[in-house]
């Protein structure tokens, strides 16, 4: 016994019953379903992609040690253009946290920030997934009830075939 | 036929149908039209993914002229210049900058080249001239293609007409 559970009008989940629906919807809860997990999956994708880049940040914050402060380094003032130059300050860092805001903060803070933000993104990933689990699972049952369906209906239409013909089978014997 | 100064060919328009079909079936008119039109139309595509192209990369190019022509004065002043520059997407760094005559440019191809400030001023102004002169051209060219391609259009609509006009003038002339 398969069901789908889904909001109704009033928002209370409700478990349909998936073996009552005839094929036509069920072609499209199935459709439905495919464009649940492409969304799901496109934002799971781009969590990691998130995710990655704040590891780049916070490997950044770290590659500036003491040993790198008055090194000589090409800066980059535009995509294009590159001018030879020192880094300043290695223990204050800008980040940009949204909105238009930049903060200055020590490069600790900074590090500790990155980890919470890497956190965060983490955690909504783990949410997503298992949805996406979900919603895999309802899929393969409705995949599988379809499958029932179409046998049946093609046995049905065999056999009115065959009850159409009652002359031919009497010629047979 | 007449062409545009970018050697696109104008489409001719057809006036009197029943002169031009002297020449040709309707059918193979017909197609010779439709295969002309999709022609105008890849290249108005191309030409717009040209256009779009262009239309990024230009304030990119005024940017990075701004920024030598900045240096330039700092220069003068001769004093470092304190900035903030991009590590990363989200994160900025403390640097100083000495008053310097080279700066390098990203060439792409993993190209990098180092010139003086009046040197990369005069690539800059002149990749800067090619541009815009490239984004008018793509631009006047797309003009022209759109009017090809309704001319194109119009005629195939023409012939259509006069052939189904055609056909109703035989078939009313065998059932007398």
């Amino acid at each position: 016994m398969s069901t789908a559970v889904s909001a109704d009008s009033s928002g209370k989940p409700q478990t349909i019953n998936l073996e009552d629906l005839p094929l036509a919807q069920l072609q499209k809860i199935k459709t439905q379903l495919e464009e649940e997990l492409n969304s799901l999956t496109g934002a799971f994708s781009q969590m990691k992609q998130a995710q990655s880049a704040f590891r780049e940040c916070k490997n950044c914050i770290d590659e500036m040690t003491p040993e790198s402060k008055d090194k000589t380094i090409m800066i980059p003032l535009t995509n294009s253009l590159y001018v030879p130059g020192k880094l300043s300050d290695i223990e204050k860092v800008v980040v940009d946290i949204g909105t238009g805001y930049y903060v200055e903060k020590s490069a600790k803070d900074a590090a500790s920030y990155y980890d919470s933000k890497i956190e965060y993104v983490q955690d909504n990933a783990k949410k997503i997934q298992q949805t996406v689990e979900q919603k895999q699972a309802s899929y393969r049952g409705l995949l599988e009830i379809m499958q029932y369906k179409l046998t049946q209906q093609q046995r049905q239409q065999q056999q009115a075939e065959a009850n159409k013909q009652p002359g031919t089978t009497a010629k047979a014997r | 036929m007449e062409a545009n100064p970018r050697g696109i060919p104008k489409s001719p328009f057809v006036d009197n149908v029943e002169e031009y079909l002297k020449t040709d079936t309707v059918e193979a008119t017909l197609r010779k039209f439709t295969e002309a039109a999709s022609k105008y139309k890849f290249m108005e595509n191309s030409k717009l993914q040209q256009r779009s192209g262009l239309e990024q990369k230009i304030p990119e190019i005024k940017k990075t002229l701004a920024m030598v022509e900045y240096l330039t004065e700092q220069r003068k002043s001769n004093s470092p210049t304190k900035t903030l520059f991009e590590v990363n997407d989200t994160l900025y760094a403390h640097a100083v900058i000495p008053p310097t005559k080279a700066v390098n440019l990203w060439l792409g191809a993993n190209v990098m080249l180092e010139y003086t400030l009046e040197e990369a001023q005069e690539l800059l102004s002149s990749k800067l001239e090619i541009a815009e002169k490239n984004l008018e051209e793509a631009s006047e060219d797309l003009e022209f293609l759109r009017d090809q391609i309704t001319t194109m259009e119009v005629n195939t609509a023409r012939v259509y007409n006069w052939d189904v006009k055609q056909r109703r003038i035989a078939k009313s002339a065998t059932k007398e």
